[in-house]
């Protein structure tokens, strides 16, 4: 047990907290089938892509070969990547004059390597501040979420820890950690929703000021577990995973923010639907507006900033996306998260109050109608039985 | 007026209510009903009742398109009522039975100074009492404001084109309770009359049959009865003051005339109708 044989490659032999790893090179590619049979299942497939020689290695700008008018032009499922992601997926082979090496499918160490010790589930650490850290991931977890589904390698995000012993962690706390991972790493992969997210209210203070407190992208997305966002589930879920801080008085206070946008949601048509909808079926495809509709994704504004989507001037754009056609008198139609009040939304108040009224001034004279005539009732019946 | 007496066993009954009534009641039985389930179970989502009515009639989405469609069919049911009587008037069968009078207000006074025994006598009534035409109205009152406002949160885009956005949350505001208040007034008033009144208990059941005895005429709608009865030359009209139940009772032939009289049942559907 306390020798592990990883395959195909690069192969890390040895035991437990000693570990040699030996690093790919492309002239040994030929020997992973072998390897692979006797291997307890890598989390990336066998093989690797064939290595193409580089007459040109170092060259920095990979499109001018491998642009669509290039002598070699990259594949078309390539088209929305941008070229200065090339290097977050291929490694180049300076040294060799090898050919670029997929990170994805060869990475520099398998997911297995990291495993020996991080499938340990009582594998922790104990941060500066005095949070337990759990070490441990959950392989059948990753390997379902979206990464693991296409063979992500565990560095391709912990792109520091590709060597045991790692380098020390400098982060005081769970969310310092978090964010430095994601600074460094989720933004390398996907630019252009880091090129919105700098821009929006959690972005720039998590970009600028090094707030904590801001969601980064884990605590919406979720870490070892990360779910396609486009999922029913996703959707259904998302108001709670805004909850998490926005329904929380203390962040509430902190920030001048109120903690009852929740509730007051989930009173309205929109919430009320979107929360049964989950209770009945989380897959259920319900289109009712839940927060990210309104307010955006990666481009959240404060609500009085002219850019947001749900500032005063931009607000019937918004909703014209669920219902074409709508007047600009249609946004009010939505009390905007606040309890109606004399001031804000008097016709809705005023309804209530006279109901408040109506429905005893009916029901009260109605109950006293019926006790009274029962009362004569059984007097009657009692005079009747004493003369009969 | 049409005669309205007909001879079964040898006791006389009225017909009260017609065919094309009759149904209209059902219609309103089934939709009311349904509308009422679905949508007060709406209006408390979160609690575990509602949770379970809504998973019962298949999720959110079908508990809204059954209360649509049952809303449709109550307007359809409206639309039908109004034309009926429409119809009615255009050949020339006026009536005016339901409409509210001067008399209703004295009515009810009459009936609580008799409950707090007053008077000594009930209060004579037509064809509907005030708490019949109560009910009635009651209901035309709350159909329209239902209707309404379950339009505009039906179609909001159209509404807020020529109002205020505001009505938007105001008519579910308005929609919920108004729909809460016709439930509890049904379940209070109406089933206290027509099912657990001590006259009627347990079923009254003329709005079904559309029949009603002649000792519930005599006791319930002394004044319709006497203006039947007299028309119809069959019987000398009683005396027009107010009459002792007593002598009522007396007069009527045999059997259970209960010592208090209620409400003939089915709370009115039609003002224009039939006799």
């Amino acid at each position: 047990m306390l020798c592990y044989l990883f395959a195909p490659r690069p192969r890390v032999v040895g035991p437990l907290f000693c570990l040699v790893m030996l690093t790919a090179s492309p002239a040994r590619a030929q020997e992973a089938p072998a390897a692979s049979s006797s291997s307890p299942g890598p989390a990336v497939p066998d093989g690797e892509p064939s290595l193409v020689p580089h007459t040109l290695a170092g060259r920095a700008d990979c499109l001018s070969c491998h642009g669509p008018a290039g002598a070699h032009p990259f594949p078309v499922d390539h088209a929305r990547r941008s070229n200065k992601t090339c290097t977050a997926c291929h490694i180049s082979t300076r040294s060799t004059g090898g050919g670029a090496r997929d990170k994805r499918t060869s990475p520099h160490v398998t997911n297995n390597y990291c495993l020996a010790c991080h499938g340990t589930p009582t594998a922790a650490m104990v941060l500066p501040d005095g949070e337990r850290l759990s070490l441990f991931i959950d392989q059948a977890e990753y390997e379902h979420s979206t990464h693991g589904r296409s063979h992500m390698p565990c560095t391709a995000c912990h792109t520091a820890q590709t060597e045991y012993p790692h380098p020390p962690v400098t982060a005081k706390t769970r969310r310092e950690l978090s964010r430095g991972i994601v600074q460094q790493s989720c933004f390398s992969c996907h630019e252009k929703v880091f090129e919105q997210f700098k821009e929006s209210v959690h972005g720039k203070a998590l970009v600028e000021a090094g707030n904590v407190d801001v969601p980064g992208c884990p605590d919406c997305h979720g870490i070892h577990d990360i779910a396609a966002p486009h999922t029913p589930l996703f959707r259904l879920e998302s108001p709670d995973t805004c909850s998490k801080c926005h329904a929380d008085p203390k962040l509430a206070e902190k920030y001048g923010m109120s903690a009852h946008v929740t509730e007051s949601y989930l009173n309205d048509f929109h919430g009320a639907t979107i929360r049964l909808a989950r209770q009945e079926d989380p897959d259920i495809a319900s289109y009712k507006a839940v927060c990210y509709d309104c307010h955006g994704i990666h481009d959240i504004r404060k609500v009085e900033d002219p850019a947001s989507h749900v500032v005063a001037e931009q607000l019937v754009e918004t909703c014209r996306r669920c219902h074409p056609g709508a007047d600009a008198s249609f946004p009010a139609a939505w009390t905007s998260h606040y309890e109606p009040d004399r001031e804000r939304w008097p016709i809705v108040y005023w309804v209530n109050f006279a109901y408040k009224i109506l429905i005893p001034g009916v029901l009260g004279p109605m109950i006293l109608y019926i006790l009274l005539d029962l009362v004569r009732a059984v007097i009657n019946r009692m005079k009747g039985a004493k003369h009969g | 007026m049409s005669t309205a007496v007909e001879t079964r066993e040898g006791k006389r009954e009225f017909v009260r209510f017609t065919l094309s009534q009759r149904i209209e009641h059902v219609i309103q039985i089934i939709s009311f009903t349904t509308l009422v389930v679905t949508g007060v179970a709406q209006k408390y989502n979160t609690h575990q009742v509602a949770e379970w009515i809504i998973h019962a009639f298949g999720g959110i989405e079908s508990t809204r398109t059954i209360h649509r469609l049952m809303g449709v069919i109550l307007i359809v049911e409206s639309v039908v009522h109004v034309a009926l009587i429409g119809w009615r008037f255009a050949r020339g069968e006026r009536q005016y039975h339901m409409l509210p009078r001067f008399k209703d207000l004295r009515d009810a006074y009459h009936m609580i100074l008799y409950f707090v025994g007053i008077r000594k006598h009930r209060a004579r009534f037509d064809r509907y009492d005030f708490r019949q035409k109560a009910e009635y109205w009651s209901l035309v009152w709350g159909t329209v404001v239902m209707i309404a406002t379950g339009l505009m949160m039906w179609f909001p885009v159209q509404t807020t084109a020529f109002l205020p956005g505001e009505v938007i949350p105001a008519a579910k505001a308005a929609h919920g309770a108004e729909g809460l208040l016709a439930f509890l007034a049904i379940l209070i008033w109406h089933m206290y009359s027509a099912h657990l009144a001590p006259e009627v208990f347990p079923f009254d059941t003329t709005i079904f049959t559309g029949k009603i005895s002649e000792e519930r005429m005599i006791h319930e709608h002394p004044i319709e009865y006497e203006r039947l009865v007299g028309q119809t030359g069959e019987e000398n009209p009683s005396p027009a003051s107010d009459k002792d139940h007593e002598q009522v009772q007396n007069e009527a032939p045999a059997t259970a005339v209960a010592v208090q009289s209620s409400g003939s049942g089915g709370g009115g559907m039609d003002p224009g109708s039939r006799t």
